[in-house]
């Protein structure tokens, strides 16, 4: 876009705008912008010495959190190995309890370990045992 | 303003042994069009020295991250935009007023032409622009003092060409009606 054309689109926008000479009015400092450059150098200098100064306290509190981490693993692993397990009476656990777990934890690969643990004559007995109809419901069931 | 390349710039910083030199160039170079973006925002002058302070330390801290095929001029603008939006928006909250309180501040001080070198137009007109939302003051600044193209002006403040069209529009409109009725 050549000026002529801006001059052109400033004229058709806002016309007391383009009527205006376009100056910078602010007052400054006098030799503001000579200084400026060695008081940002400055400031630079300063923050970078004050970040190095904050970089050692991070090097003791790195050493410190992982030697606090380690002294906790320590005490868990410790609390955890002399911890007694619960002893479990399976005789005293009702019948039916163990029926509702197995329905509900009980999967495809679970039957097929638990026939593998069965001896065939075992096997034979329950399935004598088993009426017809049950064996019918069985298989539209899982089939 | 110095014709030294902003490529040389970068490349002298990611060397240690000439950093220092490289962030002196860097400052030489955009100390006054950072100054001024800042100074038209918040208007006064120790404000803006501040800002333009902030900006070139971030600027320092953050140069080794800046990828080289962004231009770095756009870079640092946003910073100091950001800088003095985040500025004034504390500002706001410092005195519990809204933004357009803080803007009617800012015109009110054209007022007494302390700030500026008593040119009454100028001041009608930094008036006007003091009055618009600090977006809307951003992009006409940004269009009309630099003259920038609406693409940079995008990669600067994150917002599409066509709303900056739209946003430009709209403050040019404002500034031409503020001109008229305090003519």
């Amino acid at each position: 876009m050549n000026s002529k054309h801006r001059e052109d689109e400033w004229q058709d926008l806002a016309p007391s705008l383009a009527k205006m000479e376009k100056k910078n009015p602010y007052l400054v400092p006098d030799g503001y912008f000579e200084s400026l450059q060695s008081r940002i150098e400055q400031k630079v200098n300063s923050a970078q010495a004050e970040r190095s100064r904050s970089k050692i306290i991070p090097m003791w509190t790195k050493y410190a959190a992982a030697a606090c981490l380690t002294i906790g693993m320590g005490i868990t692993l410790y609390l955890n190995l002399n911890q007694q397990k619960p002893s479990v009476n399976w005789a005293e656990i009702p019948e039916q309890e163990i029926v509702s777990y197995l329905e509900i934890h009980l999967d495809d690969s679970d039957t097929q370990l638990l026939f593998d643990q069965l001896n065939t004559q075992q096997i034979n007995i329950r399935i004598e045992n088993i009426n017809n109809q049950d064996l019918e419901n069985y298989l539209n069931q899982q089939l | 303003m110095m014709g030294i390349a902003d490529s040389e710039i970068l490349e002298k910083f990611s060397r240690e042994s000439t950093r220092n030199e490289a962030f002196g160039l860097l400052i030489q170079k955009y100390q006054e069009k950072i100054y001024w973006l800042c100074r038209r925002m918040v208007i006064d002058h120790d404000d803006a020295d501040d800002l333009v302070q902030e900006v070139f330390i971030k600027v320092w801290k953050n140069l080794d991250g800046f990828r080289a095929d962004a231009q770095l001029y756009s870079w640092m603008y946003r910073i100091a935009s950001n800088e003095c939006l985040q500025f004034l928006k504390k500002q706001k909250q410092r005195n519990q007023t809204s933004l357009d309180d803080v803007n009617h501040h800012l015109a009110d001080q054209y007022g007494s032409l302390d700030v500026l070198n008593g040119d009454q137009i100028q001041a009608k007109l930094y008036s006007a622009i003091a009055t618009l939302p600090e977006k809307q003051k951003l992009i006409f600044q940004m269009k009309y003092f630099d003259e920038m193209k609406y693409e940079e002006i995008s990669t600067i403040l994150g917002t599409s060409v066509g709303g900056l069209k739209a946003s430009f529009h709209l403050a040019v409109k404002k500034i031409e009606e503020h001109l008229k009725n305090n003519d």
